[in-house]
């Protein structure tokens, strides 16, 4: 499609953003074309261009990272770098993770390793969504059925 | 045990390729389980599982893809990595290894949750209830992230 000067719709389609390489099309395909190879392919000239996941995808919380690496290690998109840049109220030049928004698939591995809770997926599936509505059965609902 | 043993079921949002299983754990699950849904099975931070251990859950399931199946390339080994090391911490917590289940769906298959469900709530009645925590209800360690 982007050969073809189809460039808008490719860049704008979310089979382009949704795809996560897990690469379960591949052995299913019977020319054993590596379909996740071309779409990541024209993911990357989206961002080039410009363009920006739809996904809501993780955040850094950039005044209690401390550098420590592990959500770096763990990425399986190597989305997440460690930068050096100036963080409001806490120093300049400071190291802390940075999450790049193009290649982030919004799988929350590095907000579960991370032993700071510096880095969680934006609105959905947060530490605090998540142990709320735990908490809220335990302490509610299910404690009046089984008592 | 008497009556049912509480269990948290967290469940990865593509480990259950056929749509009747997706239904039965969305809308016929047992009023003793609760579902949490999640992006991936890598999502669960072992902070969760204590979390709803302090909060008194009798048994906690994870239910995830199999390896080189996972959604998101590699993210289910790092959930296992984390997690099987949590299971020989609950030993020092004074809790069950037999607690805390780890469930490796495979897409190919249909019907399995129910049994695994089945057989776990099963082996939960042998236990005595989790009132470990019990006395540390209403302060502050138990209100938010334990």
């Amino acid at each position: 499609m982007v050969m073809m000067g189809m460039r808008e719709k490719a860049f704008d389609s979310p089979t382009t953003w949704l795809c996560s390489s897990c690469d379960l099309c591949y052995s299913a395909c019977p020319m054993e074309i590596h379909i996740s190879g071309v779409i990541t392919a024209v993911k990357e000239l989206a961002i080039e261009a410009g363009y920006l996941s739809p996904l809501k995808t993780a955040q850094v919380n950039t005044k209690t990272c401390v550098a420590c690496g592990l959500c770096v290690e763990v990425c399986p998109y190597e989305a997440v770098h460690l930068v050096e840049k100036d963080v409001p109220n806490r120093g300049k030049n400071l190291t802390v993770a940075e999450v790049d928004s193009g290649h982030c698939m919004a799988c929350g591995l590095c907000s579960s390793v991370c032993r700071s809770n510096s880095i969680e997926l934006k609105e959905d599936y947060t530490d605090e969504m998540v142990v709320d509505s735990l908490s809220s059965w335990l302490t509610g609902e299910s404690a009046k059925e089984t008592a | 045990m008497k009556g049912k043993p509480r269990i948290i079921l967290f469940q990865c949002q593509y480990c259950l390729a056929s749509s009747t299983d997706q239904d039965w754990v969305e809308h016929d699950l047992p009023k003793n389980i609760k579902l949490v849904k999640v992006p991936c099975s890598g999502r669960i931070s072992p902070l969760f599982i204590m979390n709803a251990f302090q909060k008194g859950a009798d048994g906690v399931m994870v239910s995830g893809c199999m390896p080189e199946k996972c959604h998101f390339i590699n993210s289910n080994l790092g959930a296992r990595r984390q997690l099987d090391e949590f299971r020989k911490f609950l030993i020092f917590l004074g809790l069950e290894p037999k607690r805390f289940k780890f469930l490796w769906m495979n897409i190919d298959e249909r019907g399995v949750i129910q049994k695994e469900i089945a057989a776990f709530t099963a082996e939960l009645k042998k236990l005595r209830p989790n009132k470990k925590f019990n006395s540390l209800k209403g302060e502050i360690i138990g209100q938010n992230y334990g």
